[in-house]
């Protein structure tokens, strides 16, 4: 599914968030968005979503204006990760068919075949040992992944998350980072990210919001280090590394500017 | 396995209050052995009986025994809606100021002797008016905290309740003012067939309501985003379940006066229980509020020769049993 965004604006109250974004984003790509904090990522998200509204622009879901799409309609393609914060008291396996909810009628209730497809995403995403367990008793990455599984449950056509691997140990980034590279093969992804290694790893492109501007293009195009000292005033290395045939890139940040 | 209620689970728990109403229109003034009672209810299938026993479960225990049922099922599944609109377990129809505002509308439409639809739908206005403010408050520093809204409530509780006040010292002290004082402090004396007719209209609309939509009340726990990308309006489905919640409320208040704490406890018993899916939890409320009542107001009216008003009764029960509940280890 292919989303386009053109010449997007957003301002709260007089405060310029940022202006003149402009991004595409096709089927089996991933698309990280960086830049520093209070610049407005969450912000660019919600308003990708239609929870909030841009001042000026549009974002255009395989060429369809998303504020013409009934609320209903869209969540059946596009599916959200928040981020992880902390976890409400029931149970994984009906945490995750609530992400089935844009698909039932009103009055309607899970059926047998929701928590099949629960139960196939649980195995999908390694966590079987947690089916059983309260939300409330997860680490910050297992309900990560809980919320990650109620988002693919909805068989999205475009995943938005935010900082999926934020507040997550070393293990448990890579974990995350490596099933989205999976989901990605189906499904458009757009991620939050405070890493730009994580962006040169998985992302295919990048789009970078700092002080009302935005650059946007591939991946290896963006991150770059003249980009990035603009965009987080620091100093930064960026090199590459040859292991086992894969070219590997890495980020070494140097010295405040 | 959906994790829903079993249909065995779902007979059981219906069983429990038939099975208490059916003891309670043993007891009373003179006891009528249960044997009797059961005959008698089939009397309009046919069955012979006596003429007294016809005239106090007929015309006096039953609808008393039916309204107990409509009140307590209604107030603990308007307090579990309540606790899942504000993700916050100390939401109630007594702590959001909701039974406080209808009660205020009710008193008023009273006091200028209005019919009794009218009545109901005052208090519903007020009713909605209060939580309006509740909601509103809450929100206004920082984004649902849940001491603010327990906050909000007392404060939006406290002034109507002073509004009420207001009414009984203006109100005609031979007339109205016991009248109005009396049915505050709660009872299901007098119950007749009519008043049921005049509550079950509201009150089953909004049971009935709330139970369909029992499993979306697990998502409204959620954030706001969540709520919108499980492709739901925020506001159109909360302000639905909340205009629920509230007939119910504002329709027995209008009735039989402000019972506390039921919609409180149950839920917070169903929890304990049943666990914390709402499609479990709505119908469990149902059947343990119908029963709680029943209890109470068997007792309300057997314990001393008058009537013991239901407000006393459930504090007294209602309190220590919130206490230990809440304060129970691991409890949420």
């Amino acid at each position: 599914m292919k989303l386009e965004v053109r010449n997007a604006s957003f301002s709260y109250g007089k405060r310029k968030v940022w202006e003149n974004v402009n991004f595409t984003v096709e089927s089996n790509e991933i698309l990280a968005i960086l830049g520093p904090n209070g610049a407005g990522k969450t912000t660019l998200l919600k308003s990708i979503m239609n929870l909030l509204s841009f001042d000026t622009g549009e974002a255009l879901l395989n060429g369809r204006d998303m504020k013409t799409i009934p609320h209903k309609e869209l969540w059946k393609q596009i599916a959200y990760v928040p981020q992880a914060k902390q976890g409400s008291p029931s149970n994984v396996r009906d945490m995750i068919v609530l992400g089935r909810s844009a698909h039932l009628s009103l009055f309607g209730q899970p059926t047998k075949y929701c928590y099949e497809l629960a139960d196939n995403i649980i195995s999908e995403l390694g966590i079987e040992h947690l089916a059983h367990k309260n939300c409330n008793e997860l680490s910050g990455g297992e309900l990560q992944m809980v919320l990650i599984g109620r988002a693919l449950i909805s068989e999205p056509k475009l995943l938005i998350m935010d900082e999926p691997e934020s507040n997550l140990d070393y293990r448990n980034q890579l974990q995350v980072l490596e099933m989205i590279k999976k989901i990605s093969d189906k499904t458009t992804c757009i991620l939050n990210t405070h890493y730009p290694e994580h962006a040169l790893r998985y992302a295919h492109k990048a789009l970078i919001v700092c002080r009302g501007k935005s650059s946007f293009g591939r991946v290896e195009e963006v991150i770059t280090e003249e980009n990035l000292k603009d965009a987080f005033s620091i100093e930064v290395h960026i090199g590459s590394k040859r292991i086992n045939d894969e070219e590997n890139h890495y980020i070494i940040p140097m010295k405040l500017t | 396995m959906t994790n829903k209620m079993t249909f065995k689970g779902g007979v059981l728990w219906l069983l429990l209050p038939l099975l208490f109403g059916l003891v309670a229109l043993c007891i009373g003034r003179f006891t009528i052995p249960i044997h009797d009672v059961i005959t008698t209810l089939l009397m309009p299938f046919g069955v012979d009986i006596t003429e007294n026993n016809e005239m106090v479960i007929w015309n006096v225990r039953l609808p008393r025994v039916l309204m107990a049922i409509l009140i307590g099922a209604g107030l603990a599944v308007a307090g579990a809606t309540f606790q899942s609109v504000f993700a916050n377990p100390l939401a109630s129809p007594d702590t959001l100021g909701v039974s406080a505002g209808a009660a205020f509308g009710a008193a008023l439409a009273i006091l200028f002797s209005l019919n009794t639809l009218i009545v109901q739908s005052i208090a519903i206005v007020f009713g909605l008016i209060a939580i309006a403010v509740t909601f509103i408050l809450s929100r206004l520093k920082g984004n649902g905290n849940m001491l603010l809204i327990v906050l909000a409530g007392v404060i939006v509780s406290a002034f109507f309740t002073a509004l009420v006040s207001g009414i009984k010292y203006v109100a005609d002290p031979q007339e109205k003012l016991p009248e109005i004082t009396y049915w505050l402090m709660g009872s299901l004396s007098g119950s007749s067939w009519q008043d049921l007719l005049v509550a079950a209209p509201f009150i089953l609309m909004g049971i009935v309501g709330i139970y369909l939509l029992r499993w979306r009340l697990n998502i409204l726990m959620l954030s706001e985003e969540e709520i919108s990308s499980m492709g739901m309006r925020v506001t159109h489905i909360r302000w639905t379940v909340i205009l629920l919640a509230t007939m119910i409320i504002a329709a027995s208040v209008s009735v039989v006066g402000q019972v506390g704490w039921i919609g409180l406890v149950i839920p917070h018993i169903a929890r304990a229980i049943i666990g914390t899916d709402y499609r479990k939890i709505i119908p469990v409320c149902i059947s343990m509020g119908a029963a709680f009542l029943i209890v109470i107001d068997t007792i309300s009216r057997s314990v001393i020769a008058g009537e013991v008003p239901l407000s006393i009764l459930t504090a007294i029960i209602g309190a220590p049993l919130f206490a230990f509940l809440y304060f129970r280890k691991g409890s949420v």
